[in-house]
């Protein structure tokens, strides 16, 4: 093997950005040598370019804990376990800002047909489902995250937990300020009565980025400045409340016996999430806008619905790595 | 075979059990590294493994302790079989072996030999 040309090895170097980093520092080297002295034997080639990407793709997979072959392998379920985080936390955003609208309006008025009734009570019991299985798996693993970022301050779990915490004060501050809002009170429910305790209100407010009104400035630019500036920060609130409990499941070595409190809770919220995108597809199915177009779904319904499909796969294949390796724990 | 072995063995390799067949065998009779991997295994497969698969599968049975790194000085790193690579292929090697056998018989009863 001779020593491949400048030029190879450029084309080489380029093909490897496609790889992760942590996947680059390991492996970085040996492939490019490997990639360089295949361009030079083989110089016009689209297949190696597929296959390249094919395989960084791959890497980048395994790299959130969705595939095999890992450059760590020592923390795959973790990884996994953290990218289920992340696929709950947009499904339910979705999930929870259609359901609030669409609970708030049959507190003002019934649906007019049965379906629509039926695809209520189906989404109303699939996210209570949801909601119990995630308290479940949440309130232990916090617990445990909160004893080790005090007793382990070496895992540096205190500024992703603070994160978490301090993104999760402002969600929920927000969320209570802004629950009678309604968006301007420009919106035709925002009179309505949000029901008992307001828990509807305060769900809407907390999602009140996932809206239609972003593709309507003239609309959006009547609203008061406070909510539209509340349409920006709580979606980044609930980033950094994401990223703050990824990066702590991340670092954090499970006790033993959580791993089935997890797993089964894990799985029963993907169930949930199944059973959400079936009343869903019922209420679409349906079409029936209801007094005052109050059930009437939009674009921005489809386009939350195959969201919610998109991260209901991945919660379900992040799932199956957690339950495949069975590595919660500290090896 | 330890228990990593037991699950890293070859069935669990999907779509990559080829390739990672391919790789352990080459593997077999000493460390090779990556190009020396792609060559020797056209040589006695007639199959040239693409970069992106290679280093897919290896990163896997890297990943499983079925290969493992050797140091070296310059960028090309040599991996070598372990010995769980060594047992998941046999085993792996014999069930082959198994379908190969069982389909040639069956082929000779019925269509004769070629």
């Amino acid at each position: 093997m001779s020593d491949p040309s400048p030029i190879a090895l450029r084309r080489a170097e380029r093909l490897l950005r496609w790889y992760p980093r942590e996947w680059r520092a390991r492996y970085g080297d040996e492939f490019v040598e490997l990639l360089a002295a295949d361009i030079a034997e083989r110089p016009e080639r689209w297949s190696r370019t597929v296959d390249v990407a094919g395989g960084s793709v791959m890497a980048h997979l395994a790299g959130i804990g969705l595939s095999g072959g890992t450059v760590d392998g020592s923390d795959r379920s973790r990884r996994s376990l953290a990218t289920f985080e992340c696929a709950v936390v947009v499904f339910m955003a979705f999930a929870l800002s259609m359901w609030s609208q669409l609970d708030i309006a049959r507190r003002s008025s019934d649906p007019t047909t049965s379906d629509t009734r039926r695809a209520i009570i189906v989404m109303t019991l699939a996210l209570a489902v949801c909601v119990a299985a995630t308290v479940i798996a949440t309130v232990p693993v916090a617990w445990t995250a909160a004893l080790k970022s005090v007793r382990r301050p070496e895992l540096g779990l205190r500024r992703p937990v603070g994160l978490f915490l301090f993104a999760t004060t402002v969600l929920l501050a927000g969320a209570v300020m802004f629950r009678h809002g309604w968006a301007g009170g420009a919106h035709p429910w925002s009179h309505a009565s949000t029901g008992p305790g307001g828990a509807a209100g305060v769900l809407w407010a907390s999602t009140v980025a996932v809206s239609a009104y972003w593709v309507h400035p003239s609309m959006l630019f009547k609203f008061p400045i406070s909510e539209i500036a509340w349409m920006i920060v709580s979606p980044l609130a609930v980033v950094a409340a994401t990223s703050g409990a990824a990066r702590t499941l991340r670092r954090v070595d499970l006790p033993t016996e959580l791993v089935p409190f997890v797993s089964v809770a894990s799985r029963t919220a993907v169930a949930g999430f199944g059973l959400f995108v079936v009343g869903t597809l019922m209420w679409l199915v349906d079409g029936s806008p209801g007094p005052g177009e109050t059930f009437q779904a939009g674009t921005v319904d489809v386009i939350g619905l195959a969201v919610m499909c998109v991260t209901l796969a991945v919660a379900a294949q992040a799932v199956s790595r957690t339950s495949l390796h069975r590595s919660l724990t500290a090896p | 075979m330890s228990k990593r072995a037991k699950s890293g063995e070859l069935g669990g390799f999907g779509r990559y059990a080829g390739p990672a067949t391919l790789i352990l065998s080459s593997l077999a009779d000493g460390p090779k590294h990556g190009y020396a991997l792609t060559k020797d295994i056209e040589g006695f497969a007639g199959v040239r493994l693409a970069p992106g698969t290679l280093y897919e599968a290896l990163v896997r049975l890297d990943g499983q302790g079925l290969v493992q790194a050797l140091e070296s000085d310059d960028r090309r790193r040599p991996y070598q079989l372990t010995e769980a690579g060594a047992a998941a292929l046999r085993s792996h090697l014999s069930a082959q072996r198994r379908v190969a056998d069982v389909g040639l018989r069956r082929l000779a009863g019925s269509w004769g030999t070629a």
